[in-house]
């Protein structure tokens, strides 16, 4: 394995290779940042370039874009509450109350050091425990999938505000989830006989109208002639945010490889797990949500550990980890790769081109962040007024470039207004994109578990995977409920 | 102040309307074969990017622009089964300009009901590949065919094949074979290709119906195995799987992959399309793309009306095989 | 606030008994081939929606008697801040106030229109007028820096957008 690392080192260090790297990350870092351009969509656009190149030089520029858009989806997810990707929701709890405390520097540097770290430590795992692992992430099929969808449902718990809220958004987000063809039947669901509702309603649309247009709309209302003038400086390894974070870094980048590795799960999850994970842990959870430095490491951490971790099936396996790890398998076979168990052994050198160059596409990150960034940050002194039409078009382009729809644009301005409305109730918004990402989840592996074991609910308790999780998530509910409960008795008998 | 504001708004309503009026007078699209193509094309591809069908679209796209010397843009319409690559297509002008890069998907889904836009509003142009469909099992589960049906025959209900959703090729496969060999069977339907090979490979369902091209990596370590081809004769790189037709069962359809443009295109336009096409079909570095991702198995091409009566046979038998099923 | 919550809960429970007609349309389990029909899971988080609202509206009710009776003095700081605020901007001219007052509406009803236009006049022409009227609906005072902004939201568009990631525009 040395040997091949080493192989795959001299073949990255190429001149040429650096440069396809450097502006990997470049363009990764672009599109990352812009709201609605997640990484699925650069990948595509890029898909056609790679034909002409070798495979090795396709490979390492498609997972470098990769890795370097789910990292850079935290800038304006911190600095606007603009999520430039899905994987970077969470992020914006913690980090865009900071940046409004003016702590916008703190809240980057935090990220991208978190980022980093998960994701190296994702690379690693990557280059070590593939072929290990993978065989691991077989064991998880329906039963435990929903298990684990329920599981993540009961973050709603520690979003923060009232739950009553909490729970509405996740419903609605778990009934926006159902519209559409039903997968399993075919039945149209809430499509109103429109071929555009019929395709479902997308996760970028959702999110940019909930997050970036109600802020923008809630901005426009504001008067902020006399803005002042706030100066970003990144420091990016605080030691005492280190010591303070160490233990959410450690357990969100584990927690994020562990889910990334499951095939069809992706980092948008991990980032919701591994927060509402770090909520669960902290000795002070109601800090969460005001922009605290864990509610900024956990999410980054797992994302990138995630991203890294869903490239461990498509490599041992040949099944994608995610959406953009789907994609990168089709171009596998354009280049007449046969992706599958025997697909490592066969293509080691490209393999391990592939590991070296994620790695120093983390290295990448780590050096050339803070100037990017810095670029990116100077925009917040920018008048709003002509910040706010320019984060609108930019919502409107990656809203319609996901699938080339003028109705998912619509969709977004719709979002955008229902956002404004429910932030004046302080409604937890994240409870909606949770239903979203988890609805589908959910209720197709209930019912295709249902249908492997002709109806028999016990097929969720056999199963040890499937029943460590889904009793974890019963007795966190049983949790939720009884600890209010407990402090009142503790609160009347003071 | 407030005047200042007015004054500029006006001014840039002013500029809208110059616009609008240079746009308007643009001039229409010729219509014959001889100054085909008249601008720009468009690729409206009916699947998301990285799949079979945007592979083989983004393979004809340059070819196709140096042939004609033209600019084809590519778009990927992935939403409803490509719904609304068919739909848009029906609705374009029937310059030519439009092509639709669809697979068998558009039929099974238009047999399902889930697609609005039927033969009547467009026109094939040529189908240029066809996949071979295959029954995959995993080989610690049942060595060979006969072992699976006899399995099969035994155990009513007890065998679960898994799929891509509800109305797409391999669904239909499950059907056809279903009713031809009268097993009592389960369908599951998986959002993607790869949850249904991970849930074969663990044991989980007994079985899913693919191409074999998919496949060939888990044929390599031994853990994955078709065991039957819906094919007439015999695959001369897999001369030990013995196919439906000489079990008995007419059951010969893949996946195929073809154009269409809308039913508005005059035939000339059409004929000349088909003739490019062709052309592309033939050619070494087509050939060679068909051969590395081994879609070669058997002979991809049909001129627009062969094809078109193929489409309306599956589309009937299809249609059939839904309603028998619900 | 309160008024607010109301309305929301309100909202909600409108909504889902709307959807909860036609959930109940949907084919039931025992019409379909799968165990558990596409009715079962929205039907389940339709009456869950309502049985939630309906609680958030009792909650919200009864915290609200709780509060009249507990803190009706409290408020009154407040409403003092808000008279003082309305009455200092009482000195700028009605239209402008009209204007700062309904703004993030004006932005809105713009983006719609710009939305729409994209489609008549080309993406291009659109944006440049989109830009330049909300620059100027949001306050931008300076002529120079509504350009300046037209000019970085075009080279935005056009380099960023079109050359460099060539995304497809509408």
């Amino acid at each position: 394995m040395l040997d091949s690392l080493l192989n795959g080192f001299l073949t990255v260090t190429e001149p040429m290779n650096l440069l396809l790297l450097f502006s990997a990350v470049f363009i990764g870092f672009l599109g990352g940042a812009l709201p609605g351009i997640s990484g699925v969509i650069l990948v595509v656009i890029l898909l056609p370039v790679t034909y002409g190149m070798d495979s090795t030089s396709a490979f390492m520029l498609l997972t470098a874009i990769y890795g370097a858009t789910v990292f850079s989806g935290l800038i304006t997810s911190i600095l606007y509450r603009a999520p430039g990707t899905p994987e970077a929701v969470m992020t914006a709890l913690d980090g865009y109350p900071m940046t409004q405390r003016g702590e916008a520097g703190k809240a980057l540097g935090i990220g991208i050091f978190s980022s980093v770290l998960g994701g190296t430590v994702g690379t690693i795992v990557l280059i070590i425990f593939t072929p290990l692992l993978a065989s691991v992430a077989l064991q998880f099929s329906s039963p435990e999938f929903f298990g684990l969808a329920v599981l993540g449902l009961t973050v709603v718990a520690s979003l923060g505000g009232r739950l009553i809220l909490g729970l509405i958004g996740v419903m609605l987000g778990l009934f926006i989830a159902t519209i559409g063809i039903d997968p399993l039947t075919g039945t149209e669901r809430f499509t109103f006989n429109s071929l555009n509702l019929s395709a479902g309603v997308e996760l970028i649309p959702v999110i940019v109208g909930l997050f970036a247009v109600s802020e923008v709309l809630k901005k426009a209302k504001e008067n902020d002639t006399e803005k002042e003038i706030t100066k970003v400086k990144i420091k990016i390894f605080d030691s005492s945010i280190f010591r303070k974070i160490r233990f959410t870094l450690a357990r969100s980048s584990i927690l994020g490889v562990a889910i990334g590795i499951l095939p069809g799960i992706g980092a948008s999850t991990a980032a919701m797990v591994s927060y509402s994970e770090t909520v669960r842990w902290s000795k002070h959870p109601k800090k969460f949500g005001k922009g605290v430095p864990e509610g900024i490491a956990a999410p980054e951490a797992a994302n990138n550990a995630a991203a890294m971790g869903a490239l461990v099936p498509l490599f041992a396996l040949g099944i994608p980890g995610s959406g953009t790890t789907a994609i990168i398998l089709g171009a596998f076979v354009m280049h007449g790769l046969q992706p599958g168990p025997t697909f490592m052994t066969n293509n080691s050198e490209l393999i391990y081109a592939v590991f070296v160059g994620l790695f120093i596409v983390n290295i990448l990150i780590l050096l050339f962040s803070k100037p990017f960034i810095r670029m990116f940050s100077k925009l917040l002194n920018i008048p709003y007024a002509s910040l706010g039409p320019i984060i609108i078009i930019c919502c409107i382009v990656g809203t319609f470039s996901v699938r080339n729809s003028m109705f998912d644009v619509w969709l977004m301005l719709g979002f955008g207004v229902l956002g404004y409305f429910l932030e004046k109730i302080d409604f937890p918004l994240v409870a909606i994109i949770l239903g979203l990402v988890l609805g589908p989840i959910a209720e197709s592996e209930l019912r295709r578990s249902l249908a492997l074991s002709q109806g028999d609910f016990s097929i969720f308790f056999i199963r040890p995977i499937s029943a460590s999780l889904i009793s974890v998530a019963i007795l966190l509910v049983c949790a939720v409920i009884i600890s209010p409960i407990i402090k009142k008795r503790k609160a009347q008998k003071l | 102040m407030l005047r200042n504001k007015f004054i500029s708004i006006i001014a840039l309503m002013m500029v809208f309307l110059l616009v609008g009026c240079g746009n308007s007078s643009e001039e229409s699209a010729g219509k014959s074969d001889e100054n085909y193509p008249s601008g720009n094309m468009k690729f409206l591809v009916a699947a998301g990017a990285g799949g079979g069908t945007d592979n083989f679209a983004r393979q004809v796209q340059p070819m196709l622009e140096e042939n004609l010397g033209t600019t084809i843009s590519v778009v990927n319409l992935p939403s409803a089964s490509g719904a609304q690559a068919h739909k848009r297509t029906a609705n374009s002008e029937g310059n030519g300009l439009t092509l639709d890069f669809a697979s068998s998907t558009y039929i099974t889904s238009l047999a399902a009901g889930q697609n609005p836009t039927g033969l009547e509003q467009l026109t094939p142009v040529a189908r240029m590949q066809s996949d071979v469909m295959t029954l995959i099992v995993n080989p610690n589960k049942y060595k060979n065919f006969d072992e699976f049906y006899e399995h099969a025959k035994n155990n009513p209900e007890d065998v679960t094949i898994g799929g891509t959703h509800a109305a797409s090729p391999d669904k239909m496969a499950f059907l056809e074979f279903k009713d031809a060999t009268g097993l009592d069977l389960n369908f599951i339907p998986y959002d993607e290709q790869g949850s249904v090979s991970s849930n074969v490979l663990s044991g989980n369902i007994d079985g899913m119906f693919g191409e074999i091209s998919s496949i060939l990596g888990y044929m390599e370590s031994g853990e994955m195995k078709p065991i039957l081809i819906f094919a007439e004769e015999r695959l001369k790189d897999f001369p030990e799987i013995p196919t439906t037709v000489e079990k008995g069962w007419d059951l010969t359809n893949g996946n195929e992959r073809g154009v269409f443009v809308s039913a508005d295109t005059p035939d000339e336009i059409v004929s000349k399309i088909e003739q490019e096409l062709k052309n592309i079909y033939d050619s070494d570095k087509y050939q060679e793309y068909e051969k590395k991702t081994n879609l070669d198995f058997r002979e991809g091409w049909l001129g627009s009306e062969e094809y078109r009566e193929k489409l309306e046979k599956d589309l009937d038998k299809y249609k059939k095989l839904q309603k028998e099923n619900k | 606030m309160r008024r607010n919550l109301y309305a929301f809960a309100i909202s909600i429970f409108l909504i889902s008994l709307f959807f909860l007609v036609q959930t109940i349309q949907l084919p039931g389990s025992s019409e379909v081939s799968t165990l558990i029909g596409p009715r079962f899971w929205p039907l389940i988080l339709v009456v869950s929606l309502i049985f939630l609202s309906l609680s958030l509206l009792i909650g919200t009710f009864i915290s609200n008697k709780r509060e009249e009776n507990n803190i009706s003095e409290e408020a009154k700081p407040d409403q003092l801040i808000d008279r003082y605020g309305a009455e200092g901007s009482k000195s700028n001219a009605y239209d402008q106030r009209f204007i700062t007052k309904h703004r993030h509406w004006i932005l809105l009803v713009v983006t719609i229109l710009y939305t729409f236009l994209m489609n008549i006049i080309g993406y291009l022409f659109a944006t440049i007028i989109f830009i330049a009227i909300c620059s100027i609906v949001l306050g931008m005072g300076k002529k120079i820096h509504v350009l300046i902004t037209l000019v970085s939201g075009v080279v935005l568009i056009v380099v960023v957008f079109d050359q460099l990631l060539n995304i497809p525009l509408p």
